[in-house]
């Protein structure tokens, strides 16, 4: 095998311009989509974690049927002996219980449609970033009755500002509308237009007693350790959760955008990856069968002295995996150093900070190439590679030593 | 000089027709993404226009941002005047406020939206994405649409009573019992859910606002966007704001600007291996005609003349590729501008973004433009080096060059 | 027994409308360690012959056995085995590969016969040697004459001490003095060491060498000659 590396290497090196032309063509290929997929990758990281972990949680226990109607009938009456129940559950890195329900805020010329949120003060912090995106006044303190913390976006709409009233209004179990009086302390900002322009936050107790819950909740939020352990401990709270009548929710279940967007990216990139492999390979199977045409008298040679046609098949595999595999190592240490280089620093796209805010993404991207994205990079390189090199070995194969001695 | 030219590439037809076809195959998936990419944003940017937002809304200063019952658009009719003498006929009045719509046993916050049933037909296309009964259509009845989601979070039915509970101009409370009508399932998330749509009169009367109304949405071709909104901002006064459908969602504009972003990106390198293809195919072929040019010069030749024929070598080979390609992306383009891509297993979700499902390709002349005069460049630029290093040869070397 | 039993070989093939008849009926016996030229203008079926020989090209009838092997019965890749394994082969011009030295030309053969490396590299020395070609080994062919070239020719198709080697115009591109050298190596190897050359050519100085001399015309033996 050696001899055929080193002729392939040697042969390359016949018309280095040529040569270094197509493994160039190569190399910014590879980089361009190793970099791509960094990005991607990055974002889609950014995206997924800011989407779970800006509000919706991990993992969500709701009564069943809760999600599809939102209705406060069907809420979780006792959520203590739930949160017995998975105690001591692998993989629960921390749960608080919400309510949730939709309802209309008002002040004094204003309103504008909220949802209301119910949250455990000190427990939610750990959970969620909301606490983190209080920009003006605080978040809500355990011992806060009538404190809301507003979206900046729906304080905006209703004309108000710290300390101010506002009045929210919901439909409570029965049926009947109720409203209550509460006064701003506190204003957030994500970033995310669906909860700088509808949240309204407020204590989880003073939510209970006023929509006539007790001690019931809608929602019982959790996170995990990360994404990977979404799945299995789902399996493990429904295994412990059996027959309660709940229905145990991962955060691609409760908004399936984050993951579709996800796939839908992904599609993007493999569309991509396929059309720069195929347009790159389309000139390396020219140089390859220019260096072929080149050289058929030296197969013929190589024939008359007896290598099979096999060997000679193997010869230029060989070769063209050389020349593809030169041009893809440069472009993908290119790529892989340009994505190291920013994944510190961070891309600044704040031009597009309203696109990306909407997609729960920070307008500075940092690229963090996957382990599964490297390996479908190198693999549509190598088989692409093999592929170009199968028409000229199958051509210096077939070739008659007879007739390829008579070329010049 | 051009059929010598021609003739070169002809002679080695092989390797020419592998150039031209990476040419025409990355021209060709470049056309086809466009038309992909250009079909996605068209759409987004027509449905978010015409399903509910329009092309341009007119309101008085400072109402989008902060959006109070009270502050209605002054003289309407004035407007409406200005607008006729532009030529615009599709505009249609709307009264908006927030309500909360409470249905058997649960309520949820959404925009009240008043508009003219005969008007708002002109404008947008809600009347046509009512699944269920039918749009409003007496301007004074009390009857109701509701999205389809805030319908089934009601528990409501075609038929059921709605009440709506809302504000006053005067700040006191309002509430009124109306018949659900019609159900709308549009796909976009902020009509299905968190929208009921009420007949403009009858929302005035609710309110105790008759002849009010809080924006003017207007429906316009995109050539008309730009002149019709500065010709409206020079004529109306600073009590007035003219909002385009982006200034007031510039997110989707900026999602489609990313976009395109990237795509000019993802060009500029496949160009970059493009061209790197034609240089190898034209510097190859003038190796191997040293001696042919040693004795062209020798014939009398001038240098600039086989620097001009290489040149138009590259050039025939990547126009050729960009004819085939362009034609063959053109050809995609069309026929699954026709046929159109069906998404909707993979992206049910793309609904929000308003777009469709189904993906009908087309392509912005623009875009088609830059792309293909890029190819063009690029094969001319891959020609560079080859030319000049044809116009140093020296006569003598180069026909001793076997 | 004779090395080459070749019996009434033909071949035909078209050439524009009308039918050539390379080879018509062609037999010839060569006993080993023959030197056998064959002569005759371009045209009269002296490479054909040859390459029929080495198993390059294929009679339309006829029958044809070297070194107890019946070619014409074998798969092109048992044809190739038998190449590599009994003969050596001499070409008019670019016998060598490009990007290989001399030395890695004569070895390239010994590998393919899966010698060892050191084993390989020391025969392929002792052969440039042989040639005289001594402190060329680490040339590649484009920093040689085309005489050097020939020669690493001839020291690559008997490194591998084959049984028969086939030369085809070995002289043609060389000048004469350099021809005569080349066809006198070859003559050297042949009666020291009984290696069998068949060697097709109009060279004179190849033809005053030869110890057989084939005449061909029309793609027939008009002559055979005992020298």
């Amino acid at each position: 095998m050696l001899i055929y590396l080193q002729l392939g290497w040697r042969n390359l090196w016949l018309h280095p311009v040529r040569s270094a032309l197509t493994a160039a063509a190569l190399a910014v290929g590879m980089a361009a989509l190793t970099f791509l997929s960094a990005m991607n990758d990055g974002w889609m990281q950014q995206i997924k974690g800011n989407f779970a972990l800006t509000l919706t949680g991990h993992l969500q226990i709701h009564a069943a049927g809760f999600e599809q109607s939102r209705k406060l009938a069907q809420h979780i009456a006792e959520p203590d002996a739930i949160v017995q129940r998975i105690d001591g559950i692998a993989g629960i890195r921390q749960l608080v219980r919400r309510v949730r329900v939709s309802g209309l805020a008002s002040s004094a010329g204003s309103n504008g449609g909220a949802l209301i949120y119910g949250v455990e003060a000190a427990d939610e912090r750990e959970i969620s970033r909301l606490a983190g995106f209080v920009q003006q006044g605080r978040w809500l303190l355990p011992d806060d009755v009538r404190g809301v913390v507003l979206g900046a976006g729906l304080a905006d709409r209703l004309h108000v500002g710290l300390g101010d009233k506002v009045v929210l209004m919901a439909s409570v179990s029965n049926g009947d509308i109720a409203s209550e009086v509460f006064r701003v302390r506190g204003l957030l900002h994500s970033g995310v237009m669906d909860i700088d322009d509808l949240l309204a936050i407020i204590p989880l107790r003073m939510a209970q007693q006023w929509l006539g819950l007790g001690d019931a909740v809608t929602d019982i939020v959790i996170r995990a350790d990360d994404f990977d352990t979404v799945d299995p401990l789902q399996q493990r709270l429904a295994q412990a959760l059996q027959g309660q009548g709940l229905e145990i929710l991962r955060w691609n279940d409760i908004d399936p955008m984050a993951q579709q967007w996800a796939d839908f990216a992904d599609a993007y990139t493999w569309v991509v990856l396929l059309i720069v492999i195929l347009v790159v390979l389309a000139e390396v199977l020219n140089t390859m069968l220019m260096s072929l045409h080149e050289r058929i008298r030296e197969f013929g040679l190589m024939g008359a002295m007896g290598v099979r046609s096999s060997q000679l098949f193997v010869m230029v595999v060989w070769e063209t995996m050389l020349l593809v595999m030169l041009g893809s190592l440069i472009g993908f240490l290119l790529g892989g150093g340009l994505a190291w280089w920013y994944g510190s620093r961070g891309i600044d796209l704040s031009q597009f900070a309203v696109a990306f805010s909407f997609m729960y993404m920070d307008p500075v991207i940092h690229p963090a190439l996957q382990a599964a994205s490297c390996l479908r990079i190198l693999g549509a390189a190598l088989i692409g590679a093999l592929a170009a090199g199968l028409i000229p070995a199958w051509k210096a194969a077939r070739l008659e030593p007879v007739e390829a001695l008579r070329e010049l | 000089m051009f059929a010598l030219a021609w003739r070169n590439v002809l002679r080695n037809l092989r390797r020419s027709l592998i150039t031209v076809a990476a040419v025409a195959l990355g021209l060709t998936s470049l056309v086809f993404l466009w038309g992909f990419n250009d079909g996605v944003h068209n759409t987004m940017m027509r449905n978010l226009q015409e399903v509910i937002v329009g092309s341009l809304q007119i309101h008085r200063q400072g109402y989008f941002r902060h959006p109070r019952l009270v502050d209605t658009l002054p003289e309407p009719e004035r407007v409406t005047g200005q607008l006729h003498q532009l030529g615009v006929e599709r505009l249609s009045y709307r009264l908006r406020t927030f309500a909360l719509a409470a249905g058997a046993d649960t309520s949820e916050g959404l925009v009240l939206l008043g508009m003219h049933p005969a008007m708002e037909q002109r404008v947008t296309r809600l009347a046509g994405k009512v699944d269920q009964g039918r749009f409003l259509r007496d301007n004074q009845e009390a009857a109701c649409v509701l999205g389809k989601t805030t319908a089934r979070n009601l528990g409501l039915r075609l038929g059921d009573e709605v009440v709506i509970l809302t504000e006053d101009r005067f700040g006191s409370l309002a509430a009124e019992k109306l018949r659900l009508v019609g159900i709308i399932s549009s796909g976009e998330m902020g009509i299905d859910r968190g929208l009921a749509m009420v007949p403009l009169g009858f929302m005035q009367r609710m309110l105790g606002m008759e002849g009010a109304v809080s924006e003017i949405a207007v429906q316009l071709t995109r050539e008309r966007l730009e002149p019709v909104t500065v010709a409206l901002r020079t004529s109306l006064d600073a009590g007035y704001e003219v909002l385009r459908w982006y200034d007031m969602y510039p997110m989707m504009k900026q999602w489609v600007e990313l976009e395109n972003a990237f795509y000019y990106i993802f060009l500029s390198i496949v160009l970059l291996i493009v061209a790197a293809g034609i240089m190898n195919t034209v510097l190859m072929s003038m190796l191997e005609r040293i001696h042919e040019f040693g004795v062209m010069m020798a014939l009398g030749c001038s240098r600039r003349y086989l620097a001009g024929m290489v040149l138009t070598e590259s050039m025939l080979l990547g126009m050729t590729g960009v004819v085939l390609g362009t034609s063959a992306g053109l050809l995609l383009v069309h026929y699954f501008h026709a046929a159109g891509i069906d998404l909707s297993g993979q992206m049910a979700s793309v609904a929000r973004f308003y777009v469709n499902p189904v993906v009908h390709t087309e392509i912005n002349t623009d875009h088609l433009l830059h792309t293909v005069l890029s190819v063009l460049l690029a094969s001319a630029a891959a020609a560079i080096w080859p030319a000049v290093r044809a116009a140093r040869l020296e006569p003598v070397e180069a026909i001793h060059h076997v | 027994m004779a090395l080459i039993r070749a019996d009434g070989l033909s071949k035909g093939y078209r050439s524009g409308d009308s039918l050539v008849r390379a080879l018509d009926g062609v037999s010839l016996d060569v006993p080993q360690g023959a030197f056998v030229v064959l002569a005759g203008r371009s045209g009269s079926g002296k490479t054909t012959l040859l390459n029929m020989l080495g198993g390059l090209d294929r009679p339309d009838s006829g029958s044809l056995v070297v070194a107890g092997h019946d070619v014409l019965r074998m798969s092109r890749d048992e044809r190739a085995a038998f190449r590599l394994h009994h003969l050596g082969f001499v070409f008019q011009a670019y016998n060598l590969i490009r990007v290989l030295t001399a030395r890695e030309n004569v070895a390239y053969v010994l590998q393919l016969r899966g010698m060892e490396k050191r084993q390989r590299l020391a025969l392929a020395d002792r052969w440039l040697a042989e040639v005289g070609l001594q402190g060329f080994e680490h040339r590649r062919p484009d920093q040689m004459s085309g005489g050097q070239q020939q020669r690493v020719a001839v020291a690559r198709a008997l490194a591998a001490s084959p049984d028969l080697v086939l030369a085809d115009e070995p002289t043609a591109n060389l000048d004469s003095h350099t021809g005569a050298n080349l066809i006198a190596l070859m003559r050297h190897l042949n009666e020291q060491q009984g290696i069998t050359f068949v060697t097709a050519s109009h060279d004179p100085s190849v033809i005053a060498a030869a110890r057989t001399l084939v005449t061909m015309q029309d793609g027939k033996i008009v002559d055979l000659r005992e020298g």
